[in-house]
């Protein structure tokens, strides 16, 4: 009886010791996944401010939802100071304009030739009061850009691993081959013509205003539909590519998976159950990495973008708005409303990118298994 | 060169044409003549505009070498999967043969060796136990892993 009594303990103690070292074995198995699908890259990749943004959070952890809190009350601190910049630049052109109207039609008589100087000079200072300071909001789209960029070339090749490991081998190296194509394809056109042709656009808008006719008009908006069309046919190209991808290499995916179950399963039955479970916890090891990093990638990318959109925002609403008030003057009116849609162009270029990250990390996270 | 160089560059090209076409206007008396130099100056104007579309010509976009990229990073992870893989199932059949002699009221040390399929090759059991005890975890070893008593070293 008391041997019995003794095995019986023995037996429990050996199952405890065993369910304790799979849920040790569990952790570390999670750990050396991160190591070897480059989730620790991600973090790095992250430049200081988004970090920060994160509230330091680390790709791994199974729970992001701390990250997100993170992410909504740094944003939520950022937004009071970037209103006040942009009331502040929009209450300044408010007064140039105010004053170039004022000084254009008292020098708009039969004998005074100082009307039209007048508006060059209320219209060369509200161009350097928008595009003279710190390099320009130019500076700080080529900037988030660049960090999605560098972030992309790290966080979807770990995601991609990880979404090949767990159910998504034909179609998860397909689907980041498009997503990397497209991502280099819009920051070359970026760099070489959308930036340029922005650039042109606030410069045709700023010589119309200044010279007035109707010559300026014609090839702003020519530039307008220009920088639109290339940002929106890259876009719907990519989500038309990732979708096909999809379609097509959707049935291969599920073909690989039913041949990995079947070898599995004709095994020793005691040894059939041990490999079972053995690539059950692999599996969910790699599944839960692979929504947690994609996660964190989602969350990344918003914190990288949060700062420069909620300025180019800010700044586009109030323009907008100053455009309305801009004292009867036809000229400066359509510069400010000129001036909000750079800042719009700006804001869809850097947008552009950021929604074809945000569709390639769903849709490698959106793995079916 | 950098982006802001290139771009600089570029519109001080298009302010450049822009002169050089409002110079050319307004030097030029006769109205038929006036309408070829307009024409000609919107041709430069326009390809000054697009001079920035040249340096994509030299671009390459390889949908292949992207794919490598991919794969290449899931092979490493792959590999680092089947190593875990192998751990875990060496480690749960040396957990099983420990709970057999447990069972048996023995107590044993075990470690098992794996083929490439990951089915038990072979294991080596260090243990006191009697004949009898280590003749029955012995057949229960070949039965349940598929370790034939040839392959299993006892100590």
């Amino acid at each position: 009886m008391k041997k019995l009594a003794a095995t019986a303990l023995l037996v429990i103690a050996v199952l405890i010791l065993l369910s304790l070292a799979m849920s040790a074995r569990a952790v570390s198995i999670t750990d050396e996944q991160a190591d070897a699908a480059g989730v620790r890259e991600v973090e790095a990749a992250l430049d200081e401010e988004a970090y920060d943004i994160l509230g330091g959070a680390s790709p791994d952890e199974p729970d992001q939802t701390s990250t997100f809190k993170n992410l909504l009350s740094s944003v939520r601190s950022l937004l009071p100071d970037i209103l006040r910049s942009a009331l502040r630049s929009g209450a300044v052109v408010l007064i140039i304009s105010a004053l170039s109207g004022v000084a254009s039609t008292a020098l708009d008589t039969a004998e005074s030739k100082w009307s039209a100087p007048a508006d060059i000079a209320g219209t060369a200072a509200v161009s350097l009061c928008v595009f003279g300071g710190s390099g320009g909001f130019l500076g700080t789209a080529r900037e988030t850009l660049e960090a999605l960029d560098s972030v992309s070339k790290v966080l979807l090749p770990s995601i991609t691993a990880l979404a090949a490991t767990t159910g998504a081998a034909i179609s998860a190296p397909a689907k980041y081959a498009a997503a990397s194509l497209f991502i280099d394809v819009l920051m070359t056109l970026s760099s070489n013509v959308i930036m340029p042709v922005i650039c042109a656009y606030g410069a045709a808008v700023i010589a119309g205003a200044a010279f007035g006719g109707n010559a300026f008009s014609g090839a702003a908006s020519l530039l307008k539909w220009i920088s639109t069309t290339l940002m929106t046919l890259t876009v719907l190209a990519f989500i038309a590519y990732i979708g096909l991808t999809g379609l097509i290499t959707g049935n291969a995916d599920a073909a690989a998976l039913r041949l990995a179950k079947t070898a599995i399963s004709t095994a020793l039955p005691v040894v059939g159950g041990i490999m079972s479970d053995a690539a059950t916890s692999v599996l969910s090891g790699a599944a839960a990495l692979r929504s947690s990093v994609g996660v964190f990638g989602i969350l990344a990318v918003t914190a990288i973008c949060a700062v420069p959109f909620l300025r180019l925002g800010a700044n586009f609403l109030v323009f907008k708005a100053v455009s309305k008030l801009s004292f009867g003057s036809v000229r400066m009116e359509k510069l400010l409303a000129g001036l909000a849609d750079v800042f719009g162009l700006i804001m869809g270029l850097t947008g552009s990118c950021a929604v074809m990250l945000y569709i390639s990390l769903i849709s490698l996270i959106k793995v079916v298994t | 060169m950098t982006m802001l160089d290139a771009l600089r560059g570029w519109i001080f090209k298009l302010i450049g044409a822009s002169v050089l076409s409002a110079i050319a206007l307004s030097v030029t008396l006769s109205p038929k003549m006036k309408r070829v130099v307009a024409l000609c100056c919107s041709f430069l104007a326009a390809a000054v505009l697009l001079s920035p579309l040249s340096g994509l010509a030299g671009s390459s976009f390889s949908l292949d070498a992207f794919r490598e990229q991919g794969s290449y990073r899931a092979g490493v992870l792959e590999q680092k999967n089947e190593e875990l893989n192998r751990a875990i199932i060496e480690e749960q059949c040396r957990a099983y043969i420990l709970s057999k002699a447990a069972e048996l009221g023995a107590e044993a040390e075990a470690s098992v060796a794996l083929k490439e399929d990951l089915t038990p090759y072979s294991c080596r059991v260090i243990s006191d136990c009697g004949g009898a005890v280590r003749f029955v975890l012995s057949e229960t070893i070949e039965r349940d892993l598929g370790i034939p008593l040839s392959r299993q070293y006892w100590g």
